[in-house]
């Protein structure tokens, strides 16, 4: 396949604000990807845009050589690609296991892949993020550090080859972040493709391997971690002109 | 299927419930008020019942669950009274009647959140409302549409307890199955179920169709029972009952709904003789219950035992 998710000249403007301009890049299959950029740059918009909760204003979107571009968000559910949000969505009433367990019961072809039970599916995905003693509890229960590593879990649910994660370590403790971390890098290993939208910098470039910035909707740099972290457009838009030449 | 062999026992309960039920008639010598009473109570669990999938379960707050019984048996009494066909066609005439109906508010709540039907649904009630009293001619005025009575009390009465035994059960089986993982999902955050693969349309339109579905057949069995059906099933007193039955006994569980239905309808009848307070007490009954037992009763006593 040409490319695994292609971006191609996304524009979305909401009025006559231009919250993206021209936005554009691939991801491999494979690759852990990072999108960084100030408040307001465009992320989550980008997010939405991808994920088919807004309709881009102009631009296509490609999955896996298939144009998704008007595709709703369950259509690309089933195809591979899920996201999650940046304040957790659970479903309040339902079970720990029950919140991951929609994502198998609705996208049966995918399911075959595994070899498993969907229970034993569950308790897998519910052991991975380390919420299985949790599980028969009400979600609507769970504490703000659980609800974060219960997004990812429901997540794998409908067994993705995308997974969009939007700022899953906001609101987290280093500890629990690195916990998170590490629970990302071992979905990574799996081959899972992961493209993470984050704030805390430091904790996302030791993670990631690429890393592509927006500011005020537009694309301003791509390249990995090193790189990025001297690079002058990306300092002068986190921190102002004054601050933007690097230190010798 | 799975789902079957695990709702067994609440599929033999309800079984064993409507025998019970059919029996009271003989052994009570088929009194006439109480057939009359227990069929009333049977159909209006049947539209608690329906109305629960809908609300409960979907999220979808709906203010005219009797649209489509009305709609359905204004259609069968039409074709009672102007056309000479089988009546098993009338009936899925009507049925079919019934259904398309859910459509008029189930289409236009695609597009938007859920909060927005209870709108629409109170809207399109108080439109055919008025569309009864209007074509006087046609539908009778006031007085709406009465035919000889067709079948006997006791046919009816029986027909009614299987009716309402379908209806539990088939509900009992499609709320703990997929379906029902939808539906809730739905209730909960359209988004994100979307996000997880629902396919949020296709789930609310199979909720509308079925809560039409078997509340079509409600309406029909109540009309031949009356031989009689008039505007007021189109009013707001009905539905709103509806809802009230639904609120009281345990909205987004089948089995409370079906209690409230039950005990308000008997407990309705009692309070016959306190004529003009009978509405006031039973608004009040919904204050109350919202306040302390705002599950309902089924739903706080169920949470009870979870602890």
């Amino acid at each position: 396949m040409a490319q695994f998710l292609e971006v191609k000249n996304i524009y979305k403007n909401f009025g006559k604000l231009a919250a993206l301009s021209d936005i554009s890049f691939s991801v491999q299959e494979g690759e852990l990807v990072g999108l960084i950029g100030p408040n307001g740059a465009g992320k989550t918009t980008l997010f939405n845009v991808i994920t088919g909760f807004y309709r881009a204003s102009s631009g296509q979107i490609f999955f896996k050589d298939q144009e998704v571009s008007q595709a709703a968000p369950n259509k690309l559910a089933e195809m591979g690609l899920v996201r999650t949000f940046q304040i957790p969505r659970p479903f309040r009433e339902l079970t720990v296991h029950d919140n991951v367990a929609v994502g198998t019961l609705f996208n049966p072809e995918r399911m075959h892949r595994t070899h498993l039970s969907p229970t034993e599916f569950v308790e897998k995905i519910l052991e991975g993020v380390k919420l299985l003693p949790q599980k028969g509890q009400l979600a609507g229960n769970l504490g703000y550090g659980n609800l974060k590593k219960l997004e990812v879990g429901r997540a794998q649910g409908p067994l993705p080859d995308l997974l969009l994660l939007d700022e899953p370590f906001a609101g987290l403790t280093l500890i629990e972040i690195e916990s998170l971390s590490e629970i990302l890098k071992g979905l990574a290993a799996q081959g899972l493709t992961l493209v993470i939208v984050e704030h805390k910098l430091k904790e996302l470039m030791k993670l990631v391997k690429r890393v592509i910035v927006l500011h005020y909707g537009k694309k301003i740099a791509d390249g990995n971690p090193e790189e990025i972290a001297r690079n002058e457009q990306v300092l002068k838009a986190y921190l102002g002109r004054r601050w933007s030449k690097p230190n010798a | 299927m799975e789902t079957v062999r695990r709702e067994l026992f609440s599929i033999m309960t309800i079984g064993i419930l409507s025998i019970g039920l059919a029996v009271v008639a003989p052994v009570s010598g088929y009194d006439f008020y109480l057939i009359g009473l227990l069929t009333s109570a049977c159909l209006w669990v049947i539209y608690v019942v329906c109305w629960d999938l809908l609300a409960g379960y979907t999220g979808m707050l709906n203010f005219g669950q009797l649209l489509f019984a009305g709609v359905a048996a204004y259609t069968v009494a039409l074709i009672e009274i102007h056309l000479k066909i089988p009546r098993p066609l009338t009936m899925l005439i009507g049925l079919l009647a019934g259904i398309l109906s859910s459509l008029l508010i189930g289409l236009p709540s695609l597009r938007v959140r859920s909060t927005y039907f209870a709108l629409v649904s109170f809207a399109v009630l108080l439109v055919f409302f008025r569309i009864t009293l209007t074509f006087v001619e046609t539908f009778g005025g006031d007085y709406g549409l009465s035919i000889a009575r067709v079948f006997s009390r006791e046919m009816l009465y029986y027909t009614s307890i299987i009716l309402m035994a379908a209806t539990l059960i088939t509900l009992r089986l499609i709320v703990k199955s997929r379906i029902g993982m939808a539906l809730q999902c739905i209730r909960e955050d359209e988004e994100t179920a979307r996000a997880v693969g629902v396919n949020i349309q296709r789930y609310k339109l199979m909720a509308c169709l079925i809560s039409a579905f078997f509340t079509s057949l409600a309406g029909i069995c109540g009309f031949y029972y009356m031989g009689h059906v008039g505007p007021e099933v189109f009013g707001m007193m009905g539905s709103f009952n509806v809802v009230i039955m639904g609120v009281v006994g345990g909205a987004g569980t089948i089995f409370g709904a079906a209690l409230g239905a039950g005990a308000l309808s008997v407990i309705l009848e009692f309070m016959r003789p306190i004529a003009e307070y009978r509405n006031i007490g039973y608004a009040l009954l919904l204050v109350l219950v919202v306040m302390m037992a705002s599950r309902g009763i089924w739903g706080s006593l169920a949470s009870y035992f979870r602890k």
